[in-house]
């Protein structure tokens, strides 16, 4: 396993459910420390292609090609793996940052847990939680609390926290900074930029905000009825060739000083 | 602009009347006026020496105008269009309907009241019967209009078209809909009642990029078919710049700036307005990391000084650490704000 591998590679993935193919990828990965923006609409396959790494199909979904990460087969590994690196070595931060966390746990108590059942021994624990407060600038006060105690942006960060104290190698963001506000998303979006840097984690950004996403990413996928359309850095924006694309990006405010207001 | 009620202006905790921007105030229609006066929300059960959950002058509208409530979660955009609907009593001020304060009207002003002013919400889910066809939704929306007896099957049809629905749709149930075709049911079933005054809260929320796009298409164009008034809450400036010609801008509670949408997101006075039009993503512009607080913003930080003083770049002591007033901005009558720093900062770049 060199470093110029990908990290994580999909190769002729193809997912289906009750016949009907619902992802038709003939490849997608996302190299160590990079950034990789998913951007599609509802039904465009994004949650389902996230759950395939992860594991996480509905039963009656069959799954067909390859997916690596770190050199490990995923598909059809047995579950003793896929737990090893569900959540631990991949990361999962959600739309839904509140219902990630356990309600009836402190924050920090919901991180030491997850960091217990990972083995990450007792007083190693201890550095790794705070340095990740640090990576992610979250107060040390906001462990004590619970999840309804907590604001949206808060929480996202608390998950944030979690992926970095397990030296997560990537973070699947599902929509991560959708139901923020725009403030709050801008500093959640700047956080994944200085996470590259500081810790070399690679981000695979899932989202339907093509302008956030061309703002992070190294590269950007375009995902339609189940299959990549387009590729390419932040410049496939400026110059789009499938009709999807253009679409998304016509759909985008224009806040610049030629955009129409009424009078 | 008619002036502040006396008692209510000794309750409001600004303690004086503001400068109301002068220069929007031009519609004709004083009948369906829906105006908020020296407004002060304050929910039961909280500190009372806590800052209220809204403090708001002046809101005027009416129909043809249209005004953006723009400001993050808390900074009371959803209570001030709670108070404009009567569904909660402000603790002082008063929202008046056509001149009558909302809780006064009676009879047929109060029915007019509840047929020419119609929220949309922004869960769209919850807003519909999921039980009713969204035929049988727009067509009670008619009865609860006063339209009863006439065709109503008529009326459906005429008003799924103006929403950009088709036909078919009125037999099928919420659930058996897309996000965005509930959204134009519920905007159909709100115009079946007949309404002057649209109150938009985050009406495209949860929707895709697209589907969005077409929403707010539609309600540009149901605005100026029909010369209706809207309120738009919104944090999607986006949205505020396409439909709003005034945007006032809210944080924790107060108003930090208002004035005419383009030049306050041109050329914003108040930093948190130049932080929220900076967070707004774009394409073709690089990301712009928000701006932390100045060194010496936790030193400035008081109950009774500026707000946003522990997040702002320009925070310094003891400026920001005393009362901070509403402000007219030289040279923009339709502009004020509320920064002791805002003359000597001058007009600030929304994009560095």
């Amino acid at each position: 396993m060199t470093d110029d591998a990908p990290l994580l590679s999909l190769r002729d993935l193809v997912i289906e459910i009750r016949g009907r193919r619902l992802v038709d990828v003939a490849e997608l990965s996302v190299a160590r420390g990079q950034i990789v923006g998913l951007v599609g609409e509802s039904g465009a396959g994004k949650s389902l292609l996230l759950s395939s790494i992860l594991g996480l199909l509905p039963a009656d979904a069959t799954v067909r090609g390859s997916i690596t990460f770190d050199g490990l087969e995923l598909r059809g590994a047995p579950d003793r793996l896929l737990r090893s690196v569900r959540g631990h070595r991949i990361a999962v931060v959600l739309q839904a940052a509140r219902a990630a966390l356990t309600p009836t746990l402190r924050s920090g108590t919901w991180i030491e847990r997850a960091l217990v059942l990972h083995h990450v021994p007792a007083p190693e624990r201890r550095t790794r939680i705070a340095h990740a407060l640090d990576a992610v600038r979250l107060d040390p006060a906001l462990l004590r609390r619970y999840p309804h105690q907590l604001s949206g942006g808060e929480a996202q960060r608390v998950a944030i926290a979690l992926a970095v104290a397990l030296r997560a190698q990537l973070i699947l963001a599902d929509e991560a900074t959708s139901a923020l506000d725009v403030t709050v998303q801008a500093e959640v979006a700047e956080l994944f930029r200085e996470l590259r840097q500081t810790e070399g984690t690679a981000v695979l950004l899932v989202s339907h905000d093509l302008a956030l996403v061309a703002g992070l990413a190294d590269r950007i996928d375009i995902i339609a009825d189940g299959s990549i359309v387009e590729r390419g850095g932040p410049g496939v924006l400026t110059n789009p060739q499938h009709r999807v694309t253009r679409e998304l990006v016509t759909a985008n405010p224009t806040l610049g000083r030629d955009a129409e207001t009424p009078r | 602009m008619s002036g502040v009620r006396g008692d209510a202006l000794r309750r409001s905790p600004a303690g004086g009347s503001t400068p109301s921007p002068a220069g929007l105030d031009r519609s004709p229609d004083e009948g369906l006026r829906l105006v908020a006066r020296a407004l002060l929300v304050r929910y039961p059960g909280t500190d009372p020496a806590a800052h209220p959950a809204l403090a708001l002058d002046d809101l005027q509208l009416a129909p043809g105008r249209s005004v953006a409530l723009v400001g993050e979660s808390g900074s009371g955009k959803t209570t001030a269009l709670r108070a404009l609907l009567g569904v909660i009593r402000p603790s002082a001020g008063t929202v008046e309907y056509g001149g009558t304060a909302l809780d006064r009207l009676r009879g047929a002003a109060a029915r007019d009241f509840r047929r020419a002013v119609q929220p949309i919400q922004q869960d769209v889910d919850g807003a519909l019967d999921p039980r009713q066809s969204i035929g049988a939704a727009i067509a009670e929306g008619q009865r609860a209009g006063g339209g009863a007896g006439r065709d109503t099957a008529g009326v459906v049809e005429r008003l799924l078209d103006e929403v950009g629905l088709p036909l078919s749709l009125a037999r099928r149930h919420p659930h058996e809909v897309s996000g965005g075709q509930r959204q134009r049911a519920v905007i159909a079933r709100a115009l079946a009642v007949g309404p002057r005054l649209l109150l938009l809260d985050e009406p495209t929320s949860g929707l895709d990029a697209t589907v969005q796009v077409r929403i707010l298409e539609l309600i540009e164009r149901l605005r100026a078919q029909r010369g209706l008034g809207l309120l738009l809450v919104s944090h999607n400036l986006g949205a505020v710049a396409r439909l709003c010609e005034e945007t006032i801008v809210l944080y924790r509670g107060e108003v930090v700036e208002r004035g005419r949408t383009r030049a306050l997101l041109d050329a914003p006075r108040h930093p948190y307005t130049a932080a929220l039009r900076r967070s707004v993503p774009e394409i073709g512009v690089p990301f712009r990391a928000p701006l932390g607080p100045s060194p010496g913003a936790a030193s400035v930080v008081s109950r009774d000084g500026c707000r946003f003083a522990a997040r702002c770049p320009h925070a310094v002591a003891p400026l920001c650490g005393s009362p901070q007033e509403l402000v007219p901005v030289v040279n923009d009558a339709a502009r004020v704000v509320r920064c002791v720093r805002a003359p000597e900062l001058g007009a600030l770049d929304p994009l560095t």
